[in-house]
C-alpha cells in the first residue's frame, strides 16, 4: 500500500480498494435495509397513529406525546434507572475485559491461556433467557447451590431472595453482565496487544523494567486508541441498558428497579398497543444516545486527539 | 476502526427505528369500517361475491352453503394463546375429517412470544392472517373493529351464506354486536341452562391437601380459614421439609387484580359479596377490588401465613413452570391447581412417581368470619371470537366453512369424529369409543396428537346436548373429579345479572393507560403486603398504595368501568 501516490482520482481509489468494498457491502446493505429504511417510522412519534390510517394518514399531534412523556413519573424513573444501571455497568464492566486481556497476555503457558480464553468467552453465546433461568435456579434460597454457598460464606443472610430483591438487583445485573461478556470483549484488546512490536518489550527488559512497568509503559499506551474508541462507544450506549436481561429479571419485587427505557418503551408500545407513545420513548432514547456519543467523542478529541470522527 | 465506530454509533441511534419499522402495507383500502364487506376488498371480490351469493341463494336454498364448494382450500389463522400447540393442524383424525368433508385446511399459527406483543405487532403492521381466534373481551378487539381490519360477520353471512343466520342464537347476536353489527363468532356462548346442566361449574382454582399429610395430622375438619391455618401449622410440625402452601404464579398484568388464580379461593371466602360491593350506583363508579376490605383481608391472610412461616415468599416471583415442577413432586402440603389438571395430570403423575398416598384431595370451600363463601359462576358469554380479517383472500369460503363448523354436523365432527368408528350414540348422547376415552384420560398427549378431538375448528357451540354428554363422561370416567366439582359448585351463584363482563378499558385509551399503571402499582404492592412483618407495616403499605392509586387517577377508570358495567347490563337486556 505504501507505493500508492497520495493524489488519485476517486474512481481509481475505489478500484484499488475493490476487495475491501465488496467485503463491507453486505454490512452496508444491512444497515440501509434494517436501519435507514425503517427510519421513516419515527414520524409516528408525532402522530396519533392508528394502523388503518397508516403512516401517511394518521392525524398529526405535534409534540403531545413528548409533553406527556416528560410529565410521566414512570418515564422519569426509567431514565434514572437506565443511567444508574448503565453507569454501574460502565464503571465495573468496562475495565474488566481490559484487565482480563492484560492478565491473559502475561501468561507464559500458551495452552492454559487458550483454555482460559475459551472458557471466558463461552458464556457470551448463552442466551439471556438461559442465563436468567440459571439464576432463578442457582439463587433459590431453598435449593440453589450458589445461594447456599453465599450463605455459608456469610456473604448473605439465610432466606434472602436474591432474585426478589431490589437491593441485590443492581449487583446481579452487573455481575452477570460481566460474566457473560468479559471474555468476548477482551478479544479486541488481545488483538490490539498482539500488534505491539515485541522489540519494545525486549528493550524494556534490557533496561531492567519489571512486568508492571512494561504493562504500564508499553502495553497500555500502545492500546490507548483502542481503549478510548471502545470507551466512546460505551458512553454512547449508556442509554441502552440490555433489554433481554432487564425484561427477564423483572418480577413483582424488582419491577421498579428493572424499569429502564427500553422495557418501558416495549410495555407502552407493544404490550399496551400505544404505538406512538412507545416510539416517542424510543426516539428520546436514540437522541440522548447520539448526544452522549457526540460529547464523548468531542471531549476525547480535545483531550487526547483520539476520536471516532 | 473509525468507520466501524461511526457505524456502531449510528446503529445505536437507530434502535428507536426498530419499533417504528413495521410496514403499513395493505392499509390503503377504504377506511370506513361500516362499509359493506364487498366494497372494502376491491371490485373483483365484490362482483364475484354477489354473483355467487345470488347463485347459492337461488339454486338450492335448502343445501348448506359450504357444500357448494369443497375444492381444496387453505386459510391462515392466528390463535391467541401460545400454549395451544394441540390446536395446530397436523393430520390428526378430527382435522383430516374436516378437510375430507369441506376441502378446507386451517393453517393455524401461534405467537412466538407473548401473545399481546405478537398481536399488537401484527395490527401495527397491518399484517394480519386470514382469520383470528381472539378472546372477545381482549382490548385489541376494539382496535380491530375500529380500524376496519375485520369483516362484519352478518354482512358476509347475508352475502354468502344467508341460511347460516337462522342458526345463530339471536340473544348471542344481540349481546356480541358492536355498533349494530356482529364482528366475530364467539365460541362457547353458554345459555341460561348451563348453570343447571353439564359439568358443575367451579369458577375458582380449588385448593387441595396432600392425602398422607392430611391423615398424619388426624384428618381434622377444614371448614374455616382458621381451620386451614391450624392444619398447616400441624402439617409443618410433622413434615418440616414440605412446603406448607403452594399457589399459582403471581402476576397482575396476566391474572388480573387477584394476582394469582389461586387467590380466588380466599377472596370469595373473605369477600363473598365482592362483585356486588364493587358497584357504587350512588357515585356512578365501579370500584377497584383493592378498595374492598374483604378482598384485602384475603391478602392479609396470606400475610399471616407468611408470618407463621407457612408461605414461601419465593412463590411471589415464581414462574408457573417452577411451581408446577414442585407440584409434580408433591412438595406442598396444600396446593392449588385447575381442577381438571389436578385430576388428569398431577395426581396421575404423582401416583406413578412418588406414590398413591401423596396424591391430592380437594378442600371444601372455606368460611371466613362466620360467612359462607360465594363463587360467582356466570355462564360463559363466550371465550374466543372467530374474526375474518380484511386480509382474507377468500372470505366467502371462510364464512361458508364457519357455517359448517357451527352446524351440528361440524360440532360432532370436531368433538367426536365419525359415528360407529370413533363414537356411538348412547341414549341420544354421543360417546367416544371406550379405548379412545381411555386414551383421553390416561395418555392425553397421544390422544391429542392422534385424534385431535376438540382441537380442530374450535368453534364450540354450547348447548344442552354437549353439556349432558360431557357431564356424563366426567361422572363415568372421573368420579373423583366429578364429586370434587359438586362439592365446590354448591357455593356458586349466578353472577350474570351483575353486569361484570368486559369491564376494563382499552389499553391504549387514556383510562387504559391509568389502568395499566394501577395494575403495575398493585403488582409491586402485593409482595409488600404479603411480606409485611407487622400489622402496622401491612396497613401502611396498603394506605400508601391507595394514595398512589388515587394520585394516578384511578377514579377515572372506575367511572369508565361503571359505564361499561351499564353497557353490559344493557346488552344483556337487563336495563
Amino acid at each position: 500500500m505504501s507505493g500508492i501516490p497520495v493524489k488519485q482520482s476517486l474512481a481509481r481509489r475505489i478500484w484499488l480498494q475493490r476487495y475491501l468494498m465488496i467485503l463491507t457491502l453486505p454490512a452496508v446493505l444491512w444497515m440501509i435495509v434494517f436501519h435507514y429504511i425503517p427510519m421513516y417510522g419515527i414520524i409516528i412519534a408525532f402522530q396519533e397513529y392508528t394502523p388503518y390510517q397508516g403512516f401517511l394518514h394518521s392525524p398529526w399531534i405535534g409534540l403531545a406525546n413528548f409533553n406527556e412523556l416528560f410529565a410521566d413519573p414512570t418515564f422519569r424513573e426509567s431514565v434514572f434507572n437506565t443511567f444508574k444501571i448503565s453507569l454501574a455497568k460502565l464503571i465495573f464492566g468496562f475495565p474488566a475485559p481490559l484487565l482480563l486481556a492484560l492478565l491473559l497476555n502475561e501468561l507464559v503457558f500458551k495452552r492454559f491461556k487458550r483454555v482460559v480464553q475459551s472458557l471466558t468467552y463461552l458464556p457470551y453465546f448463552v442466551s439471556w433467557v438461559l442465563v436468567v433461568g440459571f439464576m432463578y435456579t442457582l439463587l433459590d434460597p431453598d435449593t440453589g447451590a450458589v445461594a447456599k454457598l453465599l450463605v455459608k460464606t456469610g456473604l448473605i443472610g439465610d432466606e434472602v431472595m436474591l432474585m426478589g430483591s431490589a437491593h441485590s438487583f443492581l449487583t446481579l445485573v452487573v455481575v452477570t453482565e460481566i460474566w457473560k461478556n468479559v471474555g468476548w470483549n477482551s478479544i479486541i484488546y488481545l488483538a490490539a496487544i498482539a500488534g505491539i512490536d515485541p522489540q519494545m518489550y525486549e528493550a524494556a527488559v534490557m533496561d531492567g523494567a519489571s512486568r508492571f512497568r512494561r504493562v504500564w509503559h508499553i502495553t497500555l499506551p500502545a492500546i490507548k486508541p483502542t481503549v478510548l474508541i471502545l470507551l466512546i462507544l460505551s458512553i454512547g450506549g449508556l442509554v441502552n441498558s440490555n433489554f433481554d436481561q432487564m425484561y427477564l429479571m423483572q418480577n413483582s419485587m424488582t419491577q421498579d428497579a428493572a424499569n429502564v427505557l427500553s422495557v418501558y418503551s416495549y410495555k407502552m408500545g407493544l404490550v399496551s398497543g400505544r404505538f406512538s407513545y412507545g416510539t416517542a420513548i424510543g426516539l428520546f432514547q436514540s437522541l440522548v444516545a447520539f448526544l452522549l456519543m457526540y460529547l464523548a467523542n468531542y471531549s476525547s478529541r480535545k483531550l487526547t486527539q483520539e476520536s471516532l470522527f | 476502526m473509525g468507520n466501524k465506530g461511526m457505524y456502531a454509533g449510528v446503529a445505536t441511534m437507530l434502535v428507536a427505528a426498530m419499533l417504528t419499522g413495521c410496514s403499513s402495507s395493505g392499509n390503503n383500502a377504504s377506511p370506513s369500517a361500516g362499509e359493506s364487506a364487498g366494497n372494502g376488498s376491491g371490485a373483483s371480490a365484490s362482483s364475484s361475491a354477489a354473483a355467487n351469493a345470488s347463485a347459492s341463494a337461488s339454486t338450492d336454498a335448502s343445501q348448506p352453503a359450504w357444500k357448494t364448494d369443497t375444492s381444496p382450500f387453505t386459510f391462515t389463522q392466528y390463535f391467541y394463546g401460545n400454549w395451544a400447540s394441540n390446536y395446530l393442524w397436523k393430520d390428526q383424525y378430527a382435522m383430516k375429517l374436516v378437510t375430507e368433508k369441506t376441502g378446507v385446511t386451517i393453517d393455524r399459527r401461534l405467537a412466538t412470544g407473548a401473545d399481546d406483543d405478537y398481536l399488537n405487532t401484527m395490527i401495527a403492521a397491518g399484517d394480519l392472517p386470514d382469520s383470528i381466534m381472539l378472546d372477545w373481551n381482549n382490548p385489541a378487539v376494539t382496535k380491530l373493529i375500529q380500524n376496519g381490519m375485520v369483516y362484519s360477520i352478518d354482512e358476509l353471512i347475508d352475502q354468502y351464506a344467508p341460511e347460516f343466520k337462522s342458526q345463530l342464537d339471536p340473544e348471542m347476536v344481540k349481546y356480541h354486536s358492536v355498533d349494530g353489527k356482529l364482528w366475530y363468532l364467539p365460541n362457547i356462548y353458554e345459555t341460561e341452562d348451563r348453570l343447571t346442566s353439564g359439568v358443575p361449574i367451579v369458577p375458582i382454582r380449588p385448593w387441595f391437601i396432600r392425602s398422607d399429610i392430611y391423615q398424619a395430622i388426624g384428618s381434622p375438619k377444614i371448614e374455616t380459614t382458621d381451620d386451614l391455618m391450624n392444619a398447616l401449622v400441624a402439617a409443618k410440625e410433622k413434615f418440616p421439609d414440605v412446603n406448607p402452601v403452594g399457589l399459582e404464579f403471581f402476576n397482575v398484568a396476566q391474572n388480573g387484580f387477584r394476582a394469582s388464580n389461586s387467590m380466588d379461593y380466599l377472596i370469595y371466602s373473605f369477600s363473598p359479596h365482592l362483585l356486588e360491593e364493587q358497584v357504587k350506583d350512588d357515585q356512578q363508579v365501579l370500584e377497584y377490588p383493592m378498595r374492598n376490605k374483604g378482598f384485602i383481608d384475603a391478602f392479609r391472610y396470606l400475610n399471616q401465613l407468611y408470618r407463621n412461616g407457612l408461605f414461601d415468599s419465593q412463590l411471589l416471583i415464581y414462574k408457573q413452570e417452577q411451581y408446577e415442577e414442585k407440584l409434580y413432586g408433591a412438595q406442598y402440603a396444600v396446593a392449588s391447581q385447575y381442577m381438571s389438571n389436578m385430576y388428569t395430570m398431577f395426581n396421575p403423575k404423582i401416583q406413578s412417581t412418588v406414590g398413591q398416598d401423596q396424591t391430592y384431595t380437594v378442600l371444601d370451600g372455606l368460611k371466613a368470619n362466620g360467612q359462607d363463601p360465594r363463587y360467582p359462576a356466570s355462564r360463559l358469554m363466550g371465550w374466543q371470537g372467530f374474526f375474518i380479517t380484511k386480509n382474507a383472500k377468500n372470505p366467502e369460503r371462510i364464512i361458508k366453512f364457519a357455517e359448517y363448523a357451527w352446524s351440528d354436523e361440524g360440532q360432532l365432527d370436531m368433538r367426536y369424529g365419525t359415528e360407529g368408528e370413533t363414537y356411538d350414540m348412547v341414549d341420544g348422547l354421543p360417546q367416544l369409543k371406550s379405548d379412545i376415552l381411555d386414551m383421553k384420560l390416561n395418555d392425553n398427549a397421544t390422544f391429542n396428537s392422534k385424534y385431535g378431538f376438540e382441537d380442530s375448528t374450535l368453534l364450540w357451540r354450547a348447548g344442552k346436548l354437549w353439556d349432558d354428554a360431557s357431564a356424563r363422561d366426567l361422572k363415568m370416567s372421573q368420579p373423583e373429579q366429578y364429586a370434587a366439582s359438586v362439592l365446590l359448585a354448591k357455593y356458586d351463584y349466578d353472577s350474570y345479572s351483575l353486569g361484570m363482563e368486559n369491564l376494563e378499558p382499552d389499553g391504549s385509551s387514556a383510562e387504559g393507560t391509568i389502568n395499566t399503571k394501577v395494575k403495575d402499582l398493585w403488582n409491586k404492592t402485593i409482595p409488600k403486603l404479603v411480606m409485611a412483618k407487622t400489622d402496622d407495616e401491612f396497613d401502611s403499605a396498603y394506605a400508601s398504595f391507595v394514595k398512589q392509586m388515587d394520585q394516578t387517577g384511578a377514579e377515572k377508570v372506575e367511572k369508565t368501568m361503571y359505564q361499561r358495567h351499564l353497557e353490559d347490563l344493557k346488552k344483556k337486556g337487563l336495563q
